[in-house]
């Protein structure tokens, strides 16, 4: 129970975490697998099909993707949260300076009120299904129905008004209800292959090259998806929390460093199965009607497992909104701290459910997520540089903390020309941006350690960095 | 009947992916499947939370989201 509480009441928020406060790796596998069974995995997996791609290319690109991103978390991730087990927050607060990480909650804030959204219109699918408005397509921007309106709004008021009162009781009905989400998951894939006129599990390489994963044109409007396109994506879908280092925040409590690897259960049950049978049910979708390319989770979940699938939909958007909805809110509070929580959290799920209207970031989730992790990801090539790199090199590490100035320019410069690099060369269409990620992260690595060497150099009497702090 | 129902919830689990299976078999219709499921959704939302609020602490909270 201590375990929870940590996490909970934000015990150790600026302080190392001590021996007595360490959890084992059930810890961190449960919350793992529990957390990666969102709502948004329903329309995640669809979207794979709609981009055109081949079964090799779904089901080895996730496999090696999710690896990367396994291995990213435990080489990259907790190394440096088990050795100074302090959350994000603080030690950026040490390296850039309050002001910065003030900047930095706004980005999440906003990317988080975002993502809520996304989960307010899964789950507003479901309710599609039974009061039978009007949902948008595919390609669809704005609203299409007066239905579909009035739907995201109640779902969205009952989310916000639920996360701003009541966070840890729908924590708990989240924690009862993954085990029976994940065996809906498995049940939609098993239904959805038999319903493919899949007979027996030796058909199934068959049945996927042919039915299920065909290769070619995407649909239109989507980005055609290769095997680099799924497995960079599936490295980088948490992008922000790995090698953006957000998951210092959970992996200061772990005993050991190679706790990491429990990132697996979270990757393996979430971003393979779960995306893997979600993209069944939308081969099946279209194999009965090819002109329905609308990526509906209500509609897809409802078709193979009846009322228990529009549960789930509701059930896993529902349990991964409101803790997205509480964290916006938090990171928006952080910026006013006198303001009311419940008020904060409050007007951010009505903000959310205002996006939530508009299709827009739902039906181009995959360049949403691609976008947070862009954004977020070089602060955590600072924190990796700083920690490991700044003072090898003779400078100092912790640079605010050490100096008392409220901003590291070094630090908010390369978070600056990183996003901005990175961004022309998406809009120019250099790269896309399921690939950005990589460069920027050696970008933003490259920029913190010149522009420190510069700053550092310059800001001593002498023109020497100055000496670490250990 | 607080020790039996960690068995039942996990039955109903068990109950759940077995319904889906023997549709894969074509034992029973989808229809059957559907009805089977939501039974079973319905069983493990009430008797699970008897036993797991005790050990929701040791397993650690949904406390972030996923994208």
């Amino acid at each position: 129970m201590a375990e929870a509480q940590h996490r909970t009441t934000g015990e150790y928020e600026r302080e190392p975490v001590p021996e007595e406060g360490r959890l084992g790796l059930k810890s961190y596998v449960g919350q793992f697998a529990g957390e990666h069974v969102a709502g948004t995995e329903l329309m995640i997996g669809p979207l794979f099909i709609a981009g055109g791609v081949s079964a090799f290319d779904m089901l080895f690109g996730l496999l090696l993707g999710n690896i990367l991103a396994v291995l990213s978390w435990t080489l990259l991730t907790a190394p440096i949260a088990t050795r100074a087990r302090m959350t994000l927050y603080y030690q950026l607060e040490k390296i850039c300076g309050r002001r910065l990480v003030t900047v930095y909650n706004v980005a999440n804030g906003v990317m988080f009120s975002f993502l809520a959204g996304a989960m307010i219109t899964v789950s507003t699918t479901a309710l599609g299904v039974w009061f039978r408005f009007r949902m948008p397509g595919l390609n669809d921007l704005l609203p299409n129905s007066w239905g579909w309106v009035l739907g995201v709004l109640v779902m969205g008021l009952l989310f916000s008004l639920i996360a701003a009162l009541g966070y840890k009781s729908v924590a708990r009905f989240a924690n009862i209800a993954v085990p029976w989400m994940v065996v809906i998951f498995i049940a939609f894939g098993i239904i959805g292959l038999h319903e493919l006129g899949m007979k027996s599990p030796g058909e199934f390489w068959n049945l996927a090259q042919e039915v299920i994963w065909k290769g070619g044109d995407p649909l239109d409007g989507q980005t055609k998806f290769t095997f680099w396109h799924t497995m960079f994506f599936a490295w980088f879908c948490n992008m922000a929390w790995h090698i953006g280092m957000a998951d210092l925040t959970l992996f200061r409590f772990a005993r050991k460093s190679w706790y990491g690897l429990a990132s697996a259960a979270g990757m393996f049950v979430g971003h393979y199965m779960a995306w893997i049978t979600a993209s069944i049910l939308f081969a099946l979708q279209l194999h009965e009607n090819p002109a329905n390319t609308a990526v509906l989770p209500g509609p897809l979940a409802f078709r193979a497992c009846g009322i228990a699938g529009l549960l789930c939909v509701i059930a896993a958007g529902w349990t991964t909104a409101n803790p997205t909805l509480y964290r916006a809110g938090l990171a928006f509070q952080a910026i006013i701290p006198r303001s009311s929580r419940f008020w904060v959290t409050f007007a951010v799920g009505l903000t959310a459910s205002l996006t939530a209207i508009f299709p827009l970031v739902t039906m181009r989730l995959l360049d949403f997520v691609a976008l947070w992790g862009m954004i977020l990801m070089p602060m955590g090539a600072v924190v990796f540089v700083d920690f490991w790199v700044v003072d090898r090199l003779g400078m100092q590490k912790y640079y605010c903390e050490a100096t008392g100035r409220s901003v590291n320019w070094a630090a908010g410069l390369s978070w600056l020309v990183t996003v901005a690099a990175s961004a022309l060369l998406v809009l120019r269409g250099n790269i896309q941006i399921y690939f950005v990620g990589l460069p920027g992260w050696f970008l933003a690595s490259l920029l913190y350690l010149l522009l420190s060497l510069a700053m550092q150099r310059k800001s001593r009497p002498g023109g020497r960095p100055s000496e670490g702090i250990g | 009947m607080i020790r039996i129902a960690p068995l039942v919830s996990w039955l109903s689990l068990l109950g759940s992916l077995l319904a889906s299976l023997l549709f894969f078999v074509d034992q029973i219709p989808l229809d059957q499947a559907k009805s089977v499921l939501l039974i079973l959704a319905v069983l493990w939302f009430l008797v699970t939370p008897v036993w797991m609020e005790r050990s929701a602490g040791r397993t650690g909270g949904r406390e972030r989201s996923d994208s």
